[in-house]
């Protein structure tokens, strides 16, 4: 004899249509004699053919003319981006593809690779093909120093805390881990705090890099980097969660990026650049 | 803020546009979206009307009537600005409709909890255009959607109200049919518990 709680998983499948033969026949058949799931079924019969008849809502006239306007602003925002701009986000998709798969790593990659690009036109007016990835990862990842200025923990934003921090430690974080299956619907909604918490670890591992280059600046330019990486990170601190965070933290990663290759070009290069020079 | 932008650029009719190589009736998708990455305006109306019903109905469920306007706009601007970034791994259908998914429940999320379709998104619905065997049932039923955890709502949506079969559902929301069918499920007991003491019954029920 079967039971209420082997039916009542099997309803839905059932009232959709989903279960053939047999399967469908044992439910039938226990609907005939069992009046509290015959209640359980009629309700739920009920509840999806008033969710399909839903009225659709009215698409507004004036949808199509946002959109237009929408598309011309950001096309006018392109043409006035500058080109090293322009060749860095040619690279984001493809490291928000990768993101899930690498975590901060992959992140790190394919930031490097649109470093050389942006290098590349620094050095050559003239437009070049991105270095491939895997050229790029050439700068050495250190264990953080123990210099404190760039310590992750210095960021402040409450919602992902240390646990985006370096030494691997954003694996910690909740947001980053493949959530589990039953839970893929609602972690759908954690998306804007995951791709943030990815930003995060990104800018805490280029700053975990910094952190060893810099004891070799002067004074005065560590002060200048100091200041300003303090104000992105107020910055990031005090933007909502979701777009604007994001805004604040590609700002950060960006101004990091430019401090390594600067750092880098120095060095390799024994041009003694002026601080600010590339910026 | 739209309203502000359409009046700052020029109209788009002084503009030269690229010229348009639509034949009369697009052949499949791969057309339609070669023409789009283009530029060409009358491929794009096209897409634009072809989805914007479902792209629409979707946001209106999920994040309720008063932002649906803008998270649909936002949706079509990441349609047309990421189809040069389109591989075809999916249909075109399911990566709008995912695309539509995400920008709702990251609407959501930046909005907060708090503010979760209010009762002013259900006061603005039109009157269900057939009479029911049970007049209120969809304004309880609306009212009982908006009260759903966001997850459970877009299954729901795309499902029982789109009318997407568990494999569609299952490529926009990227994960497995299994995955997809369970959580349905407990969408639909979750709102059933929602809806009990309100006294949602059929002819034939016994409760």
């Amino acid at each position: 004899m079967i039971r209420c709680e082997e039916i009542e998983p099997q309803l839905t499948a059932y009232l959709d249509g989903e279960l053939e033969g047999p399967a469908g026949s044992v439910v039938r058949g226990h609907l005939r004699g069992c009046e509290a799931c015959r209640a359980i079924a009629t309700d739920e019969a009920a509840l999806r053919d008033g969710l399909r008849a839903l009225p659709a809502a009215d698409v507004p006239a004036s949808m199509w003319a946002g959109v237009q306007a929408r598309l011309a602003a950001a096309e006018v925002a392109d043409a006035e981006r500058p080109s090293w701009r322009r060749a860095v986000a040619r690279w984001t998709p493809s490291v928000r593809r990768l993101a899930p798969t690498f975590g901060a790593v992959g992140l790190a990659a394919a930031a490097a690779a649109a470093l050389i690009v942006w290098r590349a036109h620094g050095r050559a007016e003239d437009a070049v093909a991105p270095a491939p990835p895997g050229v790029a990862i050439t700068v050495p990842i250190p264990a953080l120093s123990p210099d404190t200025a760039l310590a992750p923990s210095d960021r402040t934003a409450p919602s992902f805390g240390g646990a985006a921090g370096v030494g691997g430690a954003h694996g910690s974080d909740p947001r980053l881990v493949a959530p589990s299956d039953d839970d893929v619907t609602a972690d759908l909604a954690h998306e804007a705090a995951r791709t943030s918490a990815a930003y995060a670890a990104t800018a805490d591992n280029l700053a975990a890099q910094l952190a060893d280059v810099r004891s070799g600046w002067p004074a005065d330019r560590r002060q200048q980097f100091d200041a300003r990486l303090a104000d992105l990170r107020i910055a990031v601190a005090g933007a909502g969660e979701g777009r604007g965070r994001q805004r604040a933290l590609r700002a950060e990663i960006r101004y990091l990026q430019g401090a390594l290759i600067r750092d880098e070009i120095a060095s390799n290069d024994r041009v003694l650049a002026a601080p600010g020079r590339l910026r | 803020m739209t309203e502000t932008l359409a009046d700052a650029l020029p109209p788009p009719a002084i503009l030269a546009e690229p010229r348009s190589r639509v034949p009369a009736q697009l052949a499949d998708d791969a057309e339609l979206i070669a023409a789009c990455r283009r530029g060409e305006a009358r491929a794009m109306e096209l897409l634009y009307h072809q989805f914007k019903r479902r792209v629409f109905g979707m946001a209106h469920r999920i994040v309720g009537a008063s932002d649906a306007e803008e998270v649909a706009q936002e949706v079509f601007v990441r349609v047309f600005r990421g189809l040069a970034n389109f591989r075809g791994d999916s249909q075109l259908s399911t990566w709008i409709y995912r695309l539509t998914v995400n920008a709702s429940l990251s609407h959501l999320a930046k909005r907060g909890r708090r503010q979760e379709v209010g009762d002013d998104g259900i006061a603005e619905l039109p009157a269900p255009p057939v009479a029911e065997r049970d007049p209120g049932l969809a304004s309880r039923i609306e009212a009982a959607l908006a009260a759903l955890p966001a997850g459970y709502r877009a299954i729901l949506v795309l499902h029982d109200v789109e009318g997407l079969s568990h494999e569609e559902c299952a490529a926009i929301l990227e994960c497995r049919v299994g995955t997809c069918k369970s959580q349905l499920h407990k969408a639909r007991g979750k709102m059933r518990e929602l809806l009990g003491p309100m006294g949602v019954v059929a002819p034939g029920a016994n409760r």
